[in-house]
């Protein structure tokens, strides 16, 4: 099949994969998942190598604005809960899920790290939403709860970029260059917005493309992954990029239009249906294991930092979700041939129901109703009530 | 017999028609006004700021018309309040109306038949079978709703 082609037969699922995300108000990375697992098992689409190309950096780009959304001030405040929470948050699964993988369904012990660290993850933007919807991320709690799933998320990049690197040369060349980058990386980005930035050309965006292209090199080299690097060196320029606004939508753009439909599908296209109607069982079991090692993990955690019974469970549940970071991980362990196509299916199917089912339950079971009145709508009430004359505006507030 | 009215307020002609009435009931009643606007969320987001992107869309979206709304309500004197909540309509709709002690929620109808009333769903029929007081939807035969 010619090129052309094929960048129309994706392209044209990409397309499709965004309609229905807007008809139905559901997350474009699952639809797209959904979308490429159609077009995998039923059109005989497959990915090529350029595709892998565009999907390998869209993951990149994806983890790296992942990172960059990480509001350091949220993880300094109440920092003691937020580390101890997201780090169990993180551990438990990982361990819970790798034991079971290797103890009990019999994968070896890539594939069961593998396992581990696909359902270690918390889904950041899946919470953000649900916490949104509740009023909750206004307050103490869901500050908490939103810094305690960048920790996981970190712990989750962490482990995927060093559990199965090389302790070799490259390494040691990797965490040199890491070292020696990620301090040098806020200033220098900002003198580039400062003296670069508004040109045709985008030097800004080249400049972060270059550093997270030549980091992912070293880690690849290392046979570590591209995410590690990226997603800390969002996290280390993200308050520089709080302020460019602009950069981060265009380049959100170029990735969400580009890059990032051809990972999500690439994710989809290589789930098989036929292994996953065969791991049906193991699928529930593991979800299973990853809500109720989070249960287990993060629920006393919330009761000693008195939580309270309603929102530590709350918290439980939004904790136990998970998305991006799951595919990527289970998509790196496809690649690497730590596992095969079958435990693939298996994880990614996992991971989407566990971006679904915790929500379902928190949301219809344990809302934390008294936080609804704290939602505060300013933004839209401040030009109306400037526009009103006096009577009503008294009557505004 | 009504103090605190809510209106279903998605912007939409039927809403404004909601609007008006629940203003006409306000007046006579010196009841108050607080229109509801409801934003859907993407479920299940992938990124921030796929939630960040509808926060923002609904602000730019509504401004204009509860500008317009405040207008129509200091019209006729009535006391309004604004507000927009997020998640799934009917459901905060009558959260709030609850959660606020409401005792009459007004809501456009969109007038649709068959299949797209059962894919898109029917708020007002919602709200009549969940709200926790009376509901008045709005039919307006101009509209053909």
């Amino acid at each position: 099949m010619d090129l052309w082609l094929q960048a129309t037969i994706w392209m044209g699922l990409a397309f499709l994969a965004s309609l229905i995300s807007i008809r139905l108000g559901i997350s474009v990375a699952m639809v797209e998942i959904f979308v490429g697992a159609l077009g995998g098992n039923f059109l005989g689409v497959h990915p090529t190598p350029w595709i892998n190309a565009l999907a390998a950096v869209g993951s990149v780009v994806l983890t790296f604005l992942a990172g960059a959304e990480v509001e350091p001030a949220v993880l300094k405040q109440r920092w003691k809960e937020s580390l101890s929470i997201g780090f169990v948050s993180f551990l438990l699964p990982f361990l819970a899920a790798m034991a079971y993988a290797y103890y009990v369904a019999g994968w070896n012990l890539a594939g069961a790290k593998i396992a581990g660290i696909a359902l270690s993850t918390t889904s950041v933007a899946i919470v953000y939403a649900v916490m949104v919807e509740t009023g909750l991320n206004q307050t103490e709690l869901g500050k908490i709860i939103l810094a305690a799933c960048f920790i996981t998320d970190l712990g989750t990049v962490a482990a995927l970029g060093v559990l199965f690197a090389h302790y070799n040369l490259w390494l040691l060349a990797f965490a040199l260059a890491l070292a020696l980058a990620l301090p040098l990386l806020a200033p220098l980005s900002q003198k580039v917005f400062r003296d670069l930035a508004d040109r045709v050309s985008e030097p800004e965006t080249k400049f972060f493309f270059l550093v997270l292209f030549g980091l992912g090199t070293l880690a690849v080299k290392a046979n570590s992954e591209a995410v590690l690097p990226a997603y800390l060196v969002g996290l280390v320029v993200a308050t520089v990029l709080a302020g460019q606004k602009q950069f981060v939508r265009r380049l959100r753009g170029l990735a969400f239009a580009f890059l990032t439909p051809f990972y999500f599908l690439k994710a989809g296209v290589l789930v098989s249906f036929k292994a996953l109607w065969a791991g049906l069982g193991l699928i529930i079991v593991l979800l299973l294991v990853k809500m109720a090692a989070k249960l287990i993990g993060v629920w006393p955690l919330t009761a000693a930092f008195r939580f309270g019974k309603n929102d530590g469970v709350y918290t439980t549940l939004l904790m136990s979700t998970g998305l991006t970071f799951g595919t990527i991980s289970a998509l790196f362990g496809l690649t690497h041939g730590y596992i095969d196509r079958q435990q693939y299916s298996v994880l990614v199917t996992v991971v989407i129901l566990s971006g679904v089912i915790p929500t379902l339950i928190a949301q219809a079971f344990f809302k934390p109703e008294a936080k609804m009145k704290e939602q505060a709508p300013a933004a839209v009430a401040t030009p109306v009530e400037k526009a009103l004359p006096p009577r009503a505006s008294e009557g505004g507030k | 017999m009504f103090e605190k009215i809510i209106v279903a307020f998605d912007a939409s002609p039927q809403s404004f028609a909601a609007l008006r009435a629940a203003l006409e009931i306000a007046q006579k009643f010196g009841a108050t006004v607080t229109t509801v606007s409801v934003v859907r969320l993407p479920e299940y987001a992938g990124t921030l700021d796929e939630v960040d992107e509808n926060i923002q869309r609904a602000r730019q979206y509504y401004e204009q018309p509860l500008r317009q709304a405040a207008f129509l309500a200091a019209e006729k004197g009535v006391e309004m309040k604004s507000e927009v909540l997020y998640g799934h309509t009917g459901e905060r709709l009558v959260e709030f109306a609850a959660a606020a002690g409401a005792d009459l929620i007004v809501t456009g109808a969109r007038g649709l038949g068959g299949v797209k009333r059962y894919l898109l769903g029917s708020v007002s029929n919602y709200l009549v079978n969940h709200a926790p007081c009376p509901v008045l939807v709005i039919r307006d035969k101009e509209l053909g709703a």
